[in-house]
């Protein structure tokens, strides 16, 4: 499986899986000229915006470590831009990451969902 | 969503209160702390977040933003932790606005939620009290501090859950008002009565004592010098209630309060080490703290080995033995630590000690001799009231029977000769006669025909300056305050000028 298709396969396993836990998908792949955010879902009351990583295997490390700093900036720059375009500005907002590691047939082993992984730092960004 | 909280800062020796205000609104979750907060304060973000996290309320997914106003005041300390976090829930409507306007909160949060004690308690109830505020939630760990201020109910709390309980019901726990002092008398195992011989330095400690003057003990090694300073505070007078709330003050900044009291009751005897820096001495550092010299605020600083501190720390003394406070000008503030010490210091007369001692010959060139005493500058034993040689002691005092003087006995003297100085010095703020300015010297220490005729003599023949002089009139002040007489007569000028040898160090003869 090439990057691109395990990734696709990766976001179409975790949406089930949210969707499982009551999670409601507005939105899969939104894509902007600072980045893309994988889901964006509502859970009860808050607005979700969900990164997906999806390894096979654990011999580049755990995906969880693969958000770094950078990919944090791009995932904020992002958000804004969809709250921007978007109606949602009542809802309290929030940002999840959903681990999934997958064998080499492509069957879950194990997956690792952190609600409220991060915040913004700094009012920069306002 | 916004709530207000009171809470406050120590700058210098008092505190100020500082409006802790939260804003909740809606956009991507983010926590700023804006407001001048130093590295302690901004760290409160992750204490509180975990604070709140763990003790089963709901971190809001909000934008927070925190403002500590007043804006200019630069903050410090851990005590800001519990108003952040109380202001949040509040901003959340976990309980209502109103339970927070008349209180006054400090308070360090664990990462359980658990509260930890701050440091400088007790101006910060005071700084409470004069604002007006009904109750100031503390610590558990800080109450027996706060219990010396009258007029304000605490609430003391263990866990942010016990904060927020008392918040939503409003009942103000059972406080044991139980008041605990240091006892006056614990340290008082070092007697004047274990020193055998040098009557001449009791003699001069026991004035110096009566009328808070610094003192130069100066002799050869093992003569007993750091023996008499350190038995010193046993016969210092007790503190009044007005000193020792000053100085619980100094020391709950200092955060070297004794865990329990609430009132110092000693004077305090500091002995910093000589190698101590300007910084250490005075106070001061980025974050400015009270040094030796303020910690030393109505008792003692004994300074062992004189000549050996660095020159330029010893010239810093000069200010706080001039004015009885220090001045710390930073950039963003100016700071006024109080330090109205009795200064005792100690040295040997030359670099191998035994410089003018009949048995023993000095090793010492006279440039070694003259060097050693030069790093004491002019201007600095000029503030120095006595200079007394503690000479070996001879075979026959060593084993002498019997004992001698009882600090008590001493004591009881001090406390009458400062008892006729308090009521001299009544309303003006003075407490003993070294602190006399020029006034009260002209009109305390009026001299007869005859006293008139010695100083004229002494001040042409011994070389003594204006501010000798000066010094010299208190310090007989002082010696007839012990004999219990109202005027000051030549036998008291006498014996001050005896005291008075400073030309020996300062004149080096060949």
């Amino acid at each position: 499986m090439d990057r691109r298709r395990l990734g696709n396969y990766g976001e179409f396993i975790a949406r089930q899986i949210l969707e499982e836990r009551g999670y409601l998908i507005l939105h899969q792949k939104y894509y902007t000229r600072y980045g893309e955010l994988d889901l964006i879902a509502k859970d009860e009351n808050h607005l979700v915006f969900v990164e997906v990583k999806t390894r096979i295997g654990k011999a580049y490390g755990d995906g969880l470590e693969a958000i770094t700093k950078r990919k944090r900036n791009h995932l904020v720059r992002t958000a804004l831009c969809f709250l921007q375009q978007h109606c949602y500005s009542d809802l309290p907002c929030r940002f999840d990451i959903i681990a999934l590691n997958l064998d080499r047939q492509g069957n879950l082993l194990n997956y690792q969902l952190i609600t409220d992984a991060f915040r913004v730092e700094g009012g920069n960004y306002y | 969503m916004f709530a207000k909280v009171t809470s406050g800062t120590v700058v210098g020796i008092d505190g100020f209160p500082v409006e802790v205000e939260v804003d909740l609104s809606l956009g991507l979750p983010s926590f700023d702390l804006v407001g001048l907060a130093d590295i302690a304060v901004k760290e409160a973000k992750e204490r509180v977040r975990a604070a709140i996290k763990n003790s089963e309320f709901s971190f809001p997914g909000h934008r927070i933003v925190i403002n500590l106003a007043p804006a200019d005041l630069r903050k410090e300390g851990s005590g800001f932790d519990l108003p952040i976090a109380l202001g949040i829930l509040c901003a959340q409507g976990c309980f209502g606005p109103a339970a927070l306007d008349s209180g006054f909160i400090v308070g360090e949060l664990a990462l359980d939620g658990s509260i930890r004690p701050v440091r400088g308690i007790l101006s910060l109830a005071l700084a409470a009290r004069d604002n007006g505020k009904d109750f100031l939630m503390l610590p558990a760990g800080n109450l027996s501090e706060a219990l010396a201020v009258r007029g304000i109910k605490l609430v003391p709390v263990q866990h942010l859950r016990g904060a927020v309980e008392f918040l939503q019901t409003g009942r103000f726990p059972e406080v044991e008002a139980e008041v605990k002092e240091e006892s006056a008398a614990s340290t008082e195992v070092e007697d004047f009565a274990d020193v055998r011989g040098q009557e001449t330095a009791k003699r001069a400690l026991e004035i110096a004592a009566a009328g808070g003057h610094n003192i130069l003990l100066v002799g050869p090694p093992g003569s007993g010098k750091t023996m008499l300073a350190r038995r010193l505070p046993s016969i210092l007078p007790a503190l009044s209630q007005e000193e020792a709330l000053e100085l619980t003050k100094i020391y709950s900044i200092a955060g070297l309060l004794p865990p329990g009291v609430t009132l110092l009751r000693q004077r305090p005897f500091r002995s910093p080490h000589h190698t101590t820096t300007k910084a250490g001495l005075v106070g001061g550092g980025n974050y400015p703290r009270p040094g030796e010299v303020t910690l030393a605020h109505h008792g003692v600083l004994f300074l062992d080995e004189f000549p050996e501190f660095h020159r330029e720390v010893l010239e810093v003394l000069r200010q706080p033995l001039e004015d009885g406070k220090v001045t710390i000008a930073r950039t963003t503030l100016t700071l006024v630590y109080p330090s109205r010490f009795m200064l005792v210091a100690a040295m040997n007369p030359c670099p191998c000690g035994f410089y003018r001692d009949p048995l023993q010959a000095c090793r010492c060139t006279p440039a070694q001799i003259q060097r050693y005493n030069a790093r004491l500058s002019g201007p600095l034993l000029d503030r120095i009231d006595f200079m007394v040689e503690t000479p070996r002691l001879k075979y026959e005092d060593m084993t002498a029977a019997g004992n001698g003087e009882e600090s008590r006995q001493i004591k009881v003297r001090v406390a009458a000769a400062r008892r006729r100085q308090e009521e001299r010095f009544k309303g003006k703020g003075l407490f003993c006669n070294a602190q006399m300015g020029a006034d009260e010297i002209k009109k305390h220490c009026s001299l007869g025909q005859e006293g008139k005729r010695l100083m004229a003599a002494a001040v042409r023949n011994f070389g003594i300056t204006a501010r000798g002089y000066s010094r010299l009139l208190c310090v007989a002040r002082t010696i007839a305050d012990l004999a219990g007489q109202e005027t000051i007569e030549t036998a008291h000028l006498a014996e001050a000028l005896q005291y008075r040898r400073l030309e020996y160090l300062t004149n080096q003869p060949v």
